[in-house]
């Protein structure tokens, strides 16, 4: 306390620079007293401080709107008027709106959940937060993406309307079809959530009429054209269907394990699955020709273990 | 020059790398590509690395700092996670990237990669089997790989 207060010299180089650091904060404030607390009001004491943090990030939003206030991007390092931060739940880490745009972006393009940028940092952002910045069709990108992550591999159900392909779970398309008197004990008619069309959810595809499933597999034992053309193309491309969830995915550069959106990791070159972070077959770890070397550019490197697939898109007829 | 046009969070961080310098790391900027670091990363102590100085090259693509920079050994380095070319296996550098993440953090956890070397994690398959069956062997082979080719001279 001597020492804070400046009343006694101090010696200790790591004291010396913890003084110096409260000095400097000192300086910031209008007021600022030091006193001694006993361990137990430690608490209490913090309490008080994040209520001061908080009350001071939403001063610094309103005021805003009267004078121009700047902030560092951390991310751009551009100055940026506060009205145009970003700040995360929670965490409450802040970054400009440009910024959190191109992250959010990038990040649902390779299928992950975005999170607060800052490092090690967990939170994950939420729709409601990302709509001062994103697109209406990031938005929605994003809804999708943070649906599909809540809704298990086996639950999924996609409208087999082609222009509809929207993602409902088992359970709902199941709640709204009664709710729409379908008759959903018979047979496996459903109502699209989204386009209200008709299809079989056991077949998973536009609903066949007058026909049980056993008679409509019989009459339609082919893939429709659509699937078989998917099929052709697929293997005239070397592309490789995850066994799981049917995810179709191409390996564009890097090593032949793959891991899938849904977890399942396997063998690129044989589709051997991989267990416990092992190959099950005996294929090379990868071919040196997917290990790509732009001699265009300085260099690049891009290899390594995870995920290297495209993905396409769910070609969902075998579930 | 395409180096006229280069963002200020770039700028920045050159700067702030030449000024105050990460102990044990130097990167600078080539004169003709801003985009373009030459590194020297020092082993660490109690490694096998120690004593050895590591070179390497980062680059930052057009895309940064949306993509991390590509950044690979140019030193010989016989560890589990760095091949013969050099390319690292490390998780911030592929999809673990966040663009609050700046070329100091890159090149420290680099050098802890040194410290801490993940053969169950491999890009040398070799190299991985090696330290996974007899460690003290492989330490000793890297030792030596450090004082063949790394040692400064």
């Amino acid at each position: 306390m001597a020492e804070v207060s400046g009343r006694w010299p101090v010696r200790q180089r790591k004291v010396v620079i913890l003084v110096n650091q409260i000095k400097s904060l000192q300086g910031k404030f209008v007021f600022c007293n030091s006193r001694h607390v006993p361990r137990n009001d430690i608490k209490f004491a913090f309490k008080l401080a994040k209520d001061a943090i908080q009350s001071q990030i939403n001063r610094t939003a309103e005021s805003s709107r009267i004078k121009d206030l700047n902030e560092t991007c951390v991310i751009c390092m551009e100055d940026t008027d506060v009205s145009q931060i970003f700040s995360a739940k929670v965490c409450l880490h802040r970054y400009c709106f440009s910024c959190m745009k191109q992250h959010v972006e990038v990040k649902l393009r390779e299928a992950q959940i975005p999170k607060c940028p800052h490092e090690g940092c967990k939170t994950e952002l939420d729709i409601d937060s990302c709509e001062n910045f994103l697109t209406p069709k990031l938005l929605e990108l994003m809804s999708q993406r943070i649906k599909e992550a809540a809704t298990p591999v086996t639950e999924r159900v996609y409208c087999p309307n082609p222009r509809c392909s929207f993602l409902m779970s088992k359970t709902e398309v199941l709640e709204y079809s009664k709710k729409e008197q379908i008759d959903v004990d018979r047979l496996g008619a459903r109502k699209c959530v989204k386009c209200n069309s008709l299809f079989c959810v056991d077949c998973r595809v536009p609903w066949h009429r007058n026909m049980s499933c056993a008679n409509y597999k019989r009459l339609h034992p082919n893939p429709s054209l659509e699937d078989a053309k998917l099929k052709v193309l697929a293997s005239r491309n070397m592309w490789r269907q995850c066994r799981k969830c049917n995810l179709m995915i191409e390996l564009a550069q890097g090593c032949y394990h793959m891991t899938c959106r849904c977890g399942y990791e396997f063998c690129y070159n044989c589709e051997a699955e991989w267990k416990n972070k092992k190959a099950t077959c005996s294929c090379p770890l990868w071919a040196e020709a997917n290990i790509w070397y732009d001699g265009n550019r300085e260099f690049d490197e891009e290899e390594e273990e995870e995920d290297e697939g495209v993905e396409f898109y769910n070609s969902d007829s075998d579930y | 020059m395409a180096n006229s046009n280069l963002p200020r969070r770039i700028i920045k961080e050159t700067q702030r790398l030449l000024s105050e310098p990460a102990p044990g790391i130097s990167a600078s900027p080539s004169e003709d590509n801003m985009r373009y670091f030459n590194v020297m990363i020092l082993g660490p102590t109690q490694s096998p690395y120690e004593g050895g100085v590591f070179k390497l090259e980062l680059f930052l693509p057009e895309e940064y700092p949306m993509a991390a920079p590509k950044v690979r050994f140019l030193t010989k380095i016989y560890h589990p996670n760095i091949d013969k070319l050099g390319r690292i296996c490390l998780d911030i550098l592929k999809d673990k990237w966040s663009p609050a993440l700046q070329i100091r953090t890159v090149l420290l956890s680099i050098q802890a990669l040194l410290s801490a070397p993940n053969p169950d994690d491999p890009l040398s398959e070799n190299i991985a089997k090696h330290w996974k069956s007899n460690e003290a062997e492989a330490v000793e082979t890297a030792k030596e790989w450090t004082r063949l080719y790394a040692s400064g001279a």
